[in-house]
């Protein structure tokens, strides 16, 4: 199958940055599976978490903690290698003040209609020119070892981010698909990035050619993603690097699966083997809860920026 | 000649008959700050671990779990470049049999005088042809963050550690320097990879360092001191090595107190919980201690390959 054009969803909206979200805004997020909000962080804001990545990426990590995941460490991958790290909060207070904010976690759970969200992943994707593409794939076969298997995400921009700089596609409506993904390593794939996107309109038995629509941001603007929402990026064909940070909530009741059920992930590392099955709160804290509830510690280790 | 009568109070009291090691061995591990045993792991395990290699560094992790640290793939790593994986054993069932071996730890403890061995994280590496140096450093500049503070490292040879191929070098006798700062980067130097372990010499007022590279059988590993300088040259051979390595605290360590981070955590402060001290066996399995106790999930999880 040939990839489809890339044809701009009309029904796309923008909205700008408010406390709440209107109605109509979490019915387009459950229509289309994602929605726009721009202007989400500022110009200075943008600045302070860009300026975390060189060091980051050069091993400094202001706690002296590893992150999570880690692709294109400098000196053992290819100079256009996309540079992904995963669990940033853990090593950086700074960027913890993002990927703990209590704000993103609320906005992320109110577009779910959750009554509570804990921190899931954070994660940044810098691409520089010619980085290569990322498979598409749905978020939530990422979390298929947690109950329940699902996880919403807040992609903020911090570049402009376009179709010619590799942005994120996505295909509105796809969360809605009945098919399978599998965790695979989403970066650089010598077949088609898309190839995992045309395997499930097969199986889903949707139109042969969906609308893939490339996110055009200003730095600062976050898309907000459903977990079932298929999406992948393209090459970097410009000569300027493309970054992003992505913070993503689960349910603050999420507990993992019994041993044995689902893809482990990152997610299976902190699980207590010899104990229950519930999420520690010292990994997975509880970022926000309609409550009031808040992990304690969270507010002891980092700032919550956003916080209104 | 130091005899052990002269060596420290936290020698093993257990009779050399119960020992894996002799007094012989082990004087001459306090001695070098490290100690060669071969035949440790048998060929045909060594064999199967080396065949989890190729799968593991592709992103195919048997139980679904990623590893604590993932540098090089095939798709986006640099051809020629140093491969190395931490926290391996969640991965893949082959290398926690040996990761969690009874005999190595009991060995480690022998060594150390402990009453157990808790591993408290493992690694493998690859260094084909053209891989450059891995500069010279001691683990406790990243393991100091527990109580009692020991900590010993077993590097498994796999395949081809031969001098010239990148194999271990220590600096002989570097356990009695002083501890240094931590080597920042140890993949990417832009200087000699003995660079740093010169200047702890000279401060030790050392005025010739003893280096030795070494040379091991597949199965043979070697025991170095926390504080022992090592690393490893570049590989000027056509020939790929292959190692293990793992790394044990006392059975009875705890974390420091520690607020809401545990600075310098590396890996494992990753994996302490807010407002306790506990090294969870979840996280850091007891594999051997001497009244017969061993953490229970490893017996159904991966067994013992080594201890047979």
């Amino acid at each position: 199958m040939m990839p489809s054009p890339m044809v701009p969803d009309q029904q796309t909206q923008v909205f700008s940055t408010s406390a709440r979200f209107t109605p109509a805004q979490i019915a387009q997020f459950h229509a289309q599976g994602y929605l726009i909000l721009e202007n989400l962080l500022s110009s200075a804001q943008v600045e302070q978490l860009i300026a975390r990545f060189a060091p980051l990426f050069n091993t400094q990590f202001e706690t002296g903690i590893y992150p999570d995941e880690w692709y294109g460490r400098p000196g053992l991958s290819e100079p256009n290698a996309t540079q992904y790290m995963a669990g940033l909060w853990r090593c950086d207070r700074t960027a913890a003040a993002y990927a703990l904010s209590s704000e993103i976690a609320r906005l992320n759970a109110t577009l779910m209609g959750w009554d509570g969200a804990r921190y899931g992943i954070d994660a940044c994707w810098i691409k520089p020119p010619n980085a290569p593409e990322v498979s598409f794939h749905r978020n939530n076969t990422y979390v298929s070892v947690l109950e329940p298997s699902t996880i919403i995400t807040c992609w903020i921009a911090l570049s402009n981010v376009t179709a010619e700089a590799g942005t994120l596609e996505i295909v509105p409506g796809s969360h809605r698909w009945n098919c399978s993904d599998a965790v695979r390593f989403l970066h650089a794939p010598k077949d088609d990035y898309r190839a995992p996107l045309w395997q499930a309109v097969k199986e889903a038995g949707v139109e042969e050619h969906p609308t893939i629509v490339n996110i055009e941001m200003t730095p600062g603007s976050s898309l907000f993603l459903h977990g079932d929402l298929w999406h992948g990026s393209g090459r970097n064909l410009t000569d300027k690097t493309r970054r992003s940070f992505a913070v993503s909530s689960l349910p603050a009741r999420t507990q993992f699966q019994p041993l044995g059920v689902g893809t482990g992930y990152i997610f299976n590392r902190y699980r207590n083997i010899m104990g229950d099955l519930s999420l520690d709160e010292s990994f997975y804290p509880i970022l926000w809860t309609n409550d009031g509830y808040k992990t304690p510690f969270v507010d002891d280790y980092c700032q919550d920026v956003l916080a209104p | 000649m130091q005899t052990i009568s002269e060596l420290p109070a936290k020698l093993p009291v257990k009779s050399p008959a119960k020992s894996p090691l002799t007094s012989k061995q082990i004087e001459q591990f306090h001695r070098d700050g490290f100690l060669v045993v071969e035949d440790v792991v048998p060929t045909d395990v060594v064999d199967r671990v080396v065949e989890r290699f190729e799968p593991l560094f592709s992103g195919e992790f048997e139980t679904g779990t990623y590893p604590d640290e993932w540098h090089w793939n095939p798709q986006i790593g640099k051809p020629g470049a140093a491969a190395q994986m931490t926290g391996v054993w969640r991965c893949d069932r082959t290398i926690a049999s040996v990761a969690m071996a009874a005999k190595i730890g009991q060995m480690a403890a022998a060594l150390e005088g402990w009453s157990g061995a808790r591993l408290l994280t493992d690694g493998i590496w690859q260094k084909p042809s053209g891989a450059k140096e891995t500069t010279l450093h001691q683990d406790s500049m990243y393991v100091n963050y527990h109580t009692p503070t020991e900590v010993i490292t077993c590097w498994i040879a796999l395949r081809n550690a031969i001098p010239g191929a990148s194999t271990i070098e220590y600096a002989r006798g570097s356990h009695q320097w002083k501890l240094s700062q931590a080597v920042a980067e140890f993949h990417n130097q832009d200087k000699s990879h003995l660079a740093e372990m010169e200047k702890a010499a000279k401060a030790a007022g050392v005025e010739k360092t003893e280096f030795v590279q070494l040379s091991i059988p597949p199965g043979g590993c070697v025991f170095h001191h926390g504080n022992t300088w090592h690393g490893s040259g570049k590989n000027t051979l056509n020939v790929i090595r292959k190692s293990m390595v793992l790394a044990y605290v006392p059975a009875d360590a705890r974390f420091k107190p520690y607020d809401t981070f545990v600075p310098g955590g590396y890996i494992a402060g990753k994996y302490r919980r807010q407002g306790d001290d506990a090294m969870d066996e979840s996280f850091f399995p007891i594999v051997w201690r001497e009244d017969g106790y061993r953490t229970p999930f490893l017996a159904d999880f991966c067994g013992d390959a080594v201890s047979r």
